[in-house]
């Protein structure tokens, strides 16, 4: 499943000029081919108003979602959410855009917004995905105020660039990139409703306890060979490692229940090691010819 | 938005994602593309 968080189609500044119109229906009509599933309106995909952006992406066929931006008679411009079925799981996704008026359009406050659609939702989705296109503050107090209605906020609006999934009550709070630099890629295995665990935090506590298992071992040795006077300091070291690695053991048990929901991060960096679509080079080579070098 | 670049990929990415068992997913995303097109930085 393809996502955006929006503050995909123009560029900070830029008004809205017929170049950059065109810029975003291409950059809009690319998504749609790659048959993106939805797509959060955020501040800079909204320079051209609501009205040319809900017709662009009607003929591109991309989801537009936004749970809170509304027009002068309080009328929302866009879908709040869309739940669709993927691979066995019922995912649910909700757009929010970041608080802000402008020409035919004003926004609500986007995480009372958000959780009200997520509240909604939950009883009918495995997976509550938000794509919010609202400042870093606003995520976090979604993630926050959550209480289990939302399980991931992918956020978009300052260009964070990529980083960790962050842990906050029971959702996970992800950067999604800049200037696409990079393809964020999230791999979600449900194997229950339970509590959602990071694969990398998992696989590092394992390391660490392979780890202990060594000095263990290694003190043991020691132990068996110290002469009288030392084994009581060898000892100690010996019974520090085994006191820590039972209570890393049992913290790692109980993160790890028979019904979690397991998510692992990664970002595909869009660099010489992957290969142009040849047709929509020729595309941008048309459009902004100094773009379309190597 | 290193357009070209990305189309590929996730097309390269997709067809994957009809082998995963049930219960299995994977999203590709991005965001704060900001009008991006081609190679930048």
């Amino acid at each position: 499943m393809v996502l955006d968080a929006g503050n995909a189609l123009f560029k900070p500044g830029v008004l809205n000029d017929s170049a950059s119109r065109e810029r975003a229906e291409l950059i809009l009509r690319t998504m749609g081919e790659l048959n993106t599933a939805g797509m959060a309106v955020g501040h800079l995909d909204l320079n051209a108003g609501p009205e040319f952006l809900k017709k662009m992406a009607a003929r591109s066929n991309v989801p537009l979602l936004s749970a809170n931006l509304v027009d002068a008679r309080g009328k929302l411009w866009f879908s709040p959410s869309r739940q669709l079925s993927v691979a066995g799981a019922r995912v649910a996704l909700i757009g929010i855009s970041p608080l802000e008026e402008g020409v035919g359009f004003a926004s609500k406050p986007p995480v009372q917004a958000a959780l009200a659609e997520a509240r909604k939702l939950r009883g009918r989705a495995d997976v509550v995905l938000v794509l919010a296109a609202v400042p870093y503050a606003d995520a976090l107090q979604l993630a926050k105020d959550a209480g289990g209605a939302v399980d991931l906020i992918l956020q978009s609006h300052e260009a964070r660039g990529a980083g960790l999934a962050q842990h906050y009550g029971e959702s996970f709070l992800v950067p999604t990139g800049d200037r696409g630099r990079q393809l964020g890629r999230l791999q979600l295995e449900l194997v229950g409703q339970g509590p959602w665990v990071d694969a990398a935090a998992a696989e590092h506590d394992r390391q660490l306890l392979n780890l202990l298992d060594v000095q263990i071992a290694e003190a043991r040795k020691r132990l068996d060979s110290a002469r009288p006077e030392a084994k009581d300091a060898v000892a100690r070291t010996l019974r520090s490692f085994e006191t820590r690695r039972d209570s890393l053991a049992k913290q790692a048990m109980a993160s790890r229940p028979n019904n979690e929901r397991t998510l692992k991060l990664d970002y595909l960096t869009l660099g010489a090691e992957y290969a142009d679509d040849p047709a929509l080079k020729a595309k941008v080579a048309a459009l902004e010819p100094q773009g379309a070098g190597p | 938005m290193r357009a070209s670049k990305l189309v590929a990929l996730a097309i390269a990415l997709l067809p994957g994602l009809a082998n995963s068992g049930p219960k299995k997913l994977t999203l590709l995303f991005t965001g704060d593309n900001r009008g991006e097109i081609g190679p930048c930085g």
